[in-house]
């Protein structure tokens, strides 16, 4: 087995002038050094070409590709571009958002873990947030932002311990950073243009071509929420639809029957609700009273101390944090509005309503 | 995604659900749900216990 592995680094960027320094001197400065560096400028309309062009000459094993059709390719699209450019004697391929950065030992990790387990077809880091810079805001605008940073904050913890308790079978390597066997991309065809949750889609590809596809905790990457209502709401739109289409196009196999289960789950709640909500008058169909059934008490309990459990899995925890998931209340109000969210993505998929990335 | 939503927003829904519309049906979802944060429970200490080694 092979201890040393040659690992590509793919950023696509899109009006990313603000951020992509940052994250590519995070991956300049890595103890492992990858030997190729794909920057695809994905028709930007701001300084980006400017910006990665400047550090070219620094680092020459930075290569930037533009697109300049002037009509963007998306994540996918980018990513595409750059696989069909990558060194013949790449064995590893990492994507990362332009807007993110890495830890310094983040590719050693990466290659550790393939080194490690040659049926290893994608491995994807830990997803931490990079703390907004809040002071320039004013009001009720900073209020919300900061609730927004703080919910995210924790929620994202729970990302992390999903990501954990599925460590060898991890549903998605997610886009934020994840690494790929250059064998295991290329026989997958690469990313589909046509999917919202283009990393969900390849994970699938992954796996049923039999790689195994897993998490490692050592391998940080941090990224920035989105801290308005409006772009939060888009966001997780996008990847409730997307996680649907995904599920419709790969159909239930031994890779998709846990999460078409949850589906299920979920929809089974919904009606649920919607038998209490929905105003039932004929006599003796549904009882509207209140009782203390032990399995409500039970659900309420466990599922209240497994939460309080999670918490060790959000970063730089704080006492905000803590009390936040302790008095449920503004957890349960985003809840709600993801079940609304959730719903819809339903209707959007079945509707077929063009997809917005 | 999805399991974050069931989880933690679900398993309050669900405990208020109860609640108030104690019927097989809802028993039979909620029991469901109980068993899903169990088992991922369970799956989470032990891939914690796997990573440390």
């Amino acid at each position: 087995m092979r201890n040393h592995l040659n690992v590509a680094v793919l950023i696509p960027a899109h009006n990313e002038q603000k951020c992509i320094e940052a994250c590519l001197k995070s991956v300049f400065d890595q103890t492992y050094r990858p030997v190729q560096i794909i920057v695809v400028n994905d028709a930007s309309t701001d300084d980006t070409h400017g910006v990665v062009t400047s550090l070219t000459q620094a680092y020459p094993h930075l290569c930037l590709i533009d697109n300049e059709s002037g009509c963007p390719l998306f994540r996918s699209g980018a990513l595409n571009i750059g696989l069909h450019n990558i060194d013949p004697s790449v064995d590893i391929v990492m994507a990362l958002d332009a807007d993110s950065f890495i830890s310094n030992d983040c590719i050693e990790q990466v290659v550790k873990s393939f080194i490690s387990d040659d049926k290893l077809g994608g491995v994807c880091s830990i997803a931490g947030l990079i703390e907004p810079d809040l002071r320039s805001l004013k009001g009720v605008k900073k209020v919300i932002s900061w609730l927004l940073w703080e919910i995210q904050k924790i929620e994202y913890g729970g990302f992390d311990a999903e990501r954990t308790a599925t460590y060898d079978n991890v549903l998605i390597l997610h886009g934020l950073c994840s690494a790929f066997r250059i064998e295991a991309i290329n026989n997958t065809g690469g990313y589909s243009n046509d999917q919202l949750l283009e990393d969900y889609d390849l994970t699938l590809k992954i796996k049923e071509l039999g790689w195994k596809a897993k998490f490692n905790p050592k391998i940080h990457a941090f990224t920035k929420p989105p801290l308005t209502f409006k772009g939060l709401l888009k966001q997780r739109f996008r990847w409730m639809r997307g996680g649907v289409d995904i599920l419709v196009k790969h159909g239930v196999n031994k890779y998709t029957w846990s999460d078409f289960f949850n589906h299920v789950v979920f929809i089974a709640l919904l009606v649920g609700v919607i038998l209490i909500v929905a105003p039932t008058s004929s006599k003796g169909a549904w009882e509207f009273t209140l009782n203390f059934h032990p399995i409500a008490i039970a659900l309420a309990a466990v599922g209240y101390l497994t939460s309080i459990y999670k918490l060790k899995f959000v970063r730089d925890i704080n006492f905000a944090d803590v009390l936040i998931r302790l008095l449920i209340i503004p957890e349960l109000l985003m809840s709600i509005i993801y079940f609304a969210l959730q719903m819809s993505a339903y209707v959007a998929s079945i509707a077929k309503i063009k997809k917005t990335w | 995604m999805y399991k974050n939503v069931i989880t933690t927003g679900g398993g309050w829904t669900g405990a208020v659900m109860l609640s108030f519309l104690a019927k097989q049906y809802v028993l039979g979802v909620l029991l469901i749900l109980l068993g899903i944060i169990v088992v991922g429970f369970i799956k989470l200490r032990k891939g914690e216990k796997s990573l440390k080694n």
